[in-house]
């Protein structure tokens, strides 16, 4: 019944310039192919802190612990930087709320695939091309765009690359911080489907930012809910959206009518 | 009191109540509430309008917080209590043993009315084709037209969407099945294609908690009532 941790952050903190407090106290553990939701207003600290279990941001004080390979879990800032830069490229992929910061614009869209599978290994041209190719059509984008630059690409045909970028290295772990945030709403229901599915059939762990609550509804088991960098909520998904407990949470429900 | 052994389900004393922080009130839904439902039995909630029905079965399937009491349901060999267990739990709980009808489908977009009703057999480690065989089955059952089935159901009428969530709430052979008004917006020839699914659920042991508006579907399938009174 219990499945594996994947991710664990205790006690985790990150201050900005002495004062501004953007994580604090932060508990949680994320297990093997469930799908956590973080919701919370804009400045709760959402993203910082998807950058500190990502390995962009150095917390000022807890540890963030991942599993690698063989399922041992390594305490990700006690790690020298390579190591660190190591761990985090077979184990964990993040998806950036904006594609072009995820993507390699100077690069063709099968480079963009293919890239992070050279660096862990993969040398043979014909194979790399052909994981690609399966790639882009994994996540709808026509195989003939493959030499094409990202730079061609609609915004949610680019966010749909940066989802195959960061999932071609087959991580166990993926971090996606408000994936549908700059596109239309039809082109959000194309690339929730499109996540909801890759999610199940790969079994990753997704931990995904949102400031929809019918986006959270519609992929998340877990909910956390974030305000002035502290988690003040967790439960099930359905849970926390239907019978909140916490005055703001209530409060942010309340404003998105029926979802 | 200790459950009876073969028992699916146990609540005691449940209580639960709601409080609105931003107007400073809380609302009271249940009040010691105790029920016990076997294999076979089918109960139905009965009482007025907002005398806590809904709100009951929505505690005993993990989705509301229960203020008190026990919640407990049988999930393999064990009794585990819904109330304060961890998420996890009652994600695994709800996958095999506890299945909810509730009065509307939440649809997804752009997924075909046959995976929405197979989907939670494929969660569960069926195979595709063999969800989607049994998806099949039972839209078939429902009288849901096979040209709707590569559609999703965005669009279908209140009364089709309505048989399409019924026959996912259906699909895995869930031992408890908790179902709130699950003929509400069906007329009579749909109504009793439902009914005769539950008729066979029930016949094959699964304990059934519902919610019926209409007396006569509650007397044919019904084995006993519990009736809910106002609590404030
Ligand atoms: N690099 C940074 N330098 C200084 N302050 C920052 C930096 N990144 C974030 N912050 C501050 O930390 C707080 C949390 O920001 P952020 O994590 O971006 O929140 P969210 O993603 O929830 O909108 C905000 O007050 C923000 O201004
Ligand atoms: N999610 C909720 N948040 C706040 N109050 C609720 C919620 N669900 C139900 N209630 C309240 O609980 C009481 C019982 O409602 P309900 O269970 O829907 O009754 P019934 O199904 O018997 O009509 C009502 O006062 C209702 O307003
Ligand atoms: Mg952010
Ligand atoms: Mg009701």
């Amino acid at each position: 019944m219990s499945r594996a941790v994947v991710l664990r952050a205790s006690g985790l903190r990150k201050v900005f310039g002495g004062r501004v407090v953007a994580c604090a106290d932060i508990d949680f553990e994320l297990a093997a192919g469930e799908v956590v939701g973080i919701v919370g207003e804009s400045g709760s600290g959402k993203s910082t802190l998807l950058r500190c279990l990502a390995g962009l941001a150095a917390p000022d004080a807890g540890t963030v612990e991942i599993a690698i390979d063989g399922g041992e879990r390594v305490d990700l800032w006690q790690l020298d930087e390579v190591a660190r830069a190591q761990a985090l490229r077979s184990a964990l992929g993040l998806v950036h709320q904006n594609p072009r910061d995820g993507l390699k614009l100077g690069i063709s869209a099968g480079g963009n695939v293919a890239e992070p599978l050279m660096v862990s290994g993969i040398r043979h041209y014909g194979r790399l091309r052909e994981v690609a190719l399966d790639w882009l059509e994994r996540v709808e984008v026509p195989r003939r765009r493959i030499d094409d630059l990202p730079s061609t690409f609609s915004g949610g045909m680019q966010q749909r690359l940066q989802i195959a970028r960061s999932l071609a290295p087959g991580p166990r772990i993926l971090l996606l911080d408000e994936p549908t945030g700059g596109l239309d709403v039809s082109v959000q229901a194309r690339l929730l489907d499109l996540l909801r599915s890759l999610v199940r059939e790969l079994g990753v762990a997704a931990l995904i930012v949102t400031h929809d609550l019918g986006v959270a509804r519609l992929l998340a088991d877990r909910l956390l809910v974030m305000l002035r960098g502290r988690v003040i909520e967790a439960g099930l998904a359905d849970q926390v959206l239907d019978d909140p407990q916490a005055p703001y949470t209530q409060k942010l429900v309340a404003s998105m009518l029926r979802i | 009191m200790e459950p009876l052994t073969d028992a699916m389900v146990c609540l005691r004393g449940v209580g639960k109540s709601f409080t609105f922080h931003s107007r400073g009130l809380s609302v009271e839904a249940l009040r010691g509430v105790d029920l016990e439902v076997r294999r076979g039995e089918c109960v139905a909630l009965d009482g007025p309008s907002g005398a806590g029905k809904s709100t009951l079965m929505r505690t005993l399937y993990g989705n509301y917080l229960a203020g008190a009491g026990t919640v407990r349901v049988r999930h393999g060999g064990e009794l585990i209590n819904i109330a304060g267990a961890d998420p996890h739990i009652i994600l695994e709980v709800r996958r095999t043993t506890l299945g909810y009808i509730s009065q509307f489908l939440r649809v997804l977009p752009r997924v075909p009315t046959l995976d929405i009703v197979a989907e939670p057999l494929i969660a569960i480690g069926t195979s595709r084709e063999a969800a989607r065989e049994r998806a099949a089955e039972l839209l078939e059952k429902l009288n849901v037209a096979p040209a709707l089935w590569s559609l999703p159901p965005a669009t279908f009428s209140g009364g089709e969407q309505q048989r399409v969530n019924i026959a996912r709430g259906f699909a895995v052979p869930c031992p408890i099945l908790l179902l709130d008004e699950p003929t509400a917006s069906l007329d009579a020839a749909n109504a009793d294609s439902v009914i005769a699914l539950i008729e066979e659920a029930r016949a094959r042991g699964t304990a059934m908690i519902g919610i019926f508006h209409d007396a006569q579907v509650k007397a044919r399938v019904a084995t006993r009532q519990l009736t809910l009174t106002r609590s404030s």
